[in-house]
């Protein structure tokens, strides 16, 4: 738990859209977050949430086109991002916020000494010369368990735990203050997801870096975070701390997801996954977006979007039968 | 296990060329090649217009290593000298087109959009003109003479260097080690130069080896209608040229030249192979 209590990074109403040929994908639609120094938080969301979205948005690396941010603010450190110049982005970015990719195969350039990788990070923010650019390199290998000779090596001579081992050791090379892991395990096995969320979470309390882990894994965030963020639809429809959104979950989108898990304790025959599918992100449904999975909808659903209620000290549900939820 | 050292990727890829032995003996010839050209003065027995016409279309001994031609004139100090130009014509004129091309191209993959159709529709119009024509309508337009032979060749290889560049940008700068590297904050100019390119560097070594065989092929044809080097000064394409009319009765005219030709092009050829394999490191180690 977090003990420091100014938010490192707030984000207000931020609206991303995709336009394609289609139509205007609604990516991210007035997503509010807000996470404190020091703080982990789990972004859990179906494929197509808007996860890794939101997550670009921050970064200011939406791909424009056919990104477009339609609105909103994202304040680090008491700077609203998107009003940021691209040099000033470009300084933020690897220095103060920088991102861990869901794989590590495809994340490292194939012809760099994974050494240069890292080094070039810091090269770029902290005004080294190459030898010492070098030397902090090897020592970021290191703290991420790899030994410091294979300095020189190419990434195609590691295996996928170790790539994103390098990975890791890039993402924090400049010390950043606000760390985002983008479902940084799915592509390993699981014995080594184990090993790389204890790293991860390891460094993270070393270094005092605020964490946003996006995952579909509910048993990764509850492993790794201290809040949770539902995100569904691109809007985040529950928000509370770990054991608020475990214990007493008050949204029936993730009462759903817990619903599909596999429990070890009961034996049950089959799971219960959530009826239906997604909303397509071009035309989302009236109201609610969740409303036409839903089992506790009724017509006022579909009327209007529902509003984040505060049902308990920070947490925060956007369900009108949040109490019956709960029963 | 020798001791490995941070040499970086160029140091890497000379180390993983050395290994390679027929690469070798290419980078060998061209580098006999080079000093021959640089040092043709000392090299050659005499002076490549020395005329004697006392011994004209000699075949090989003693005095004549490679014999003399229709005007006397020794065969292989004009061949020695004649090295200057071929490689000085290959190797600027793709250099030059190398740099343009590649930059032309890079921009226009990277950006796409209304930068890469400018550029494209560009070079596809240099494309519709079949390159010897067009070399020649250039080398027509300025004056005969080494830098305009240079520069006509030149313009008319950048379009293919530009198409090879952009579309390997193009397949790399959507795969997701170009995001890592704009998440830790790299410019532009960075991600090119650094992430993309090192990443497209074979075909463009593989098309360069290649185009060079054909430039100085193109300076010889060029030289061989009088719009290239202008005699007296020797050219392989000017002399094969010129041997041509004698190639009946004194086939050496044309046999040596010609292997000289040959025999750097095929040393370009196996060094552009290795360079391949040196440069992608999944490749070999």
């Amino acid at each position: 738990m977090s003990t420091e209590r100014e938010p490192l990074l707030e984000i207000k109403d931020l609206t991303i859209h995709y336009k394609t040929e289609t139509g205007i994908v609604q990516a991210v639609n007035a997503l509010n977050l807000s996470l404190m120094k020091g703080e982990s938080l789990g972004l859990v969301g179906e494929t197509g949430a808007g996860k890794t979205t939101t997550a670009l948005g921050i970064l200011g690396l939406v791909p424009d086109p056919p990104g477009i941010i339609v609105g909103g603010e994202i304040n680090f450190n008491g700077r609203n991002l998107l009003a940021l110049s691209e040099a000033a982005k470009r300084s933020v970015r690897g220095n103060q916020i920088s991102m861990i990719f869901q794989d590590p195969m495809t994340s490292l350039n194939p012809v760099m000494t994974v050494g240069a990788q890292i080094a070039e990070g810091i090269r770029i923010h902290e005004k080294l010369n190459r030898l010492d650019a070098e030397r902090k390199a090897i020592e970021m290998l290191e703290m991420v368990g790899i030994p410091g000779e294979r300095f020189t090596e190419y990434p195609h001579q590691f295996s996928g735990g170790m790539r994103q081992r390098v990975v890791i050791a890039i993402a924090l090379a400049c010390n950043p203050d606000l760390l985002i892991a983008d479902e940084p395990t799915t592509a390993l096995d699981v014995t080594i997801q184990a090993q790389v969320l204890d790293l991860i979470a390891k460094l993270k309390a070393e270094h005092r870096t605020s964490l946003i882990l996006i995952t579909h894994d509910l048993g990764v965030v509850a492993e790794v975070c201290d809040k949770v963020a539902i995100v569904y639809a691109g809007r985040v429809v529950e928000y509370g701390t770990l054991d608020q959104i475990y214990n007493l979950t008050r949204h029936p989108y993730t009462k759903g997801l817990f619903g599909s898990l596999p429990d070890v304790d009961n034996d049950e025959l089959r799971l219960q996954p959530i009826p239906g599918l997604m909303p397509d992100p071009i035309n989302l449904p009236p109201g609610c977006s969740f409303s036409p999975r839903c089992s506790y909808c009724t017509p006022e659903c579909t009327l209007a979007i529902p509003e984040f209620v505060e049902v308990e000290p920070g947490h925060l549900v956007r369900c009108i039968h949040h109490e019956e939820v709960r029963a | 296990m020798s001791k490995k050292v941070s040499t970086g990727f160029w140091g890497d890829a000379w180390r993983r060329l050395r290994r390679n032995n027929v690469a070798m003996v290419g980078l060998a010839i061209l580098v006999l090649l080079v000093l021959a050209a640089l040092f043709a003065d000392y090299l050659a027995p005499y002076a490549y217009d020395a005329q004697d016409y006392d011994s004209v279309f000699q075949t090989s001994s003693a005095k004549h290593w490679l014999g003399t031609d229709n005007f006397g004139r020794d065969i292989l100090s004009r061949i020695i000298h004649g090295s200057r130009v071929s490689l000085l014509v290959g190797f600027s004129s793709i250099i030059t087109a190398i740099i343009v091309g590649g930059i032309l191209g890079a921009v226009s993959g990277y950006y796409s959009g209304k930068v890469d159709n400018f550029i494209m529709r560009s070079m596809d119009i240099l494309m519709a003109i079949p390159g010897m024509l067009l070399a020649i309508s250039l080398a027509a337009a300025l004056k005969p003479g080494l830098y305009n032979l240079v520069i006509a060749i030149a313009i008319a290889e950048v379009p293919a260097y530009a198409r090879i560049v952009r579309s390997s940008v193009l397949s790399i700068k959507n795969q997701e080690f170009i995001e890592a590297a704009q998440c830790i904050g790299a410019s532009d100019s960075r991600i090119i130069f650094r992430h993309i390119l090192p990443n497209c560097m074979a075909p463009i070594i593989v098309q360069a080896t290649l185009g060079m065989a054909g430039a100085i092929l193109s300076a010889a044809a060029l030289s061989f209608l009088g719009l290239g080097i202008q005699p007296p000064t020797p050219e392989w394409g000017s002399m094969l040229s010129n041997a041509r009319q004698y190639i009946r009765d004194y086939p050496h005219m044309v046999m040596y030249p010609g292997l000289a030709i040959m025999i750097t092009i095929f040393a370009l050829n196996i060094l552009g192979d290795g360079l391949r394999d040196a440069l992608d490191p999944r490749l070999r180690n």
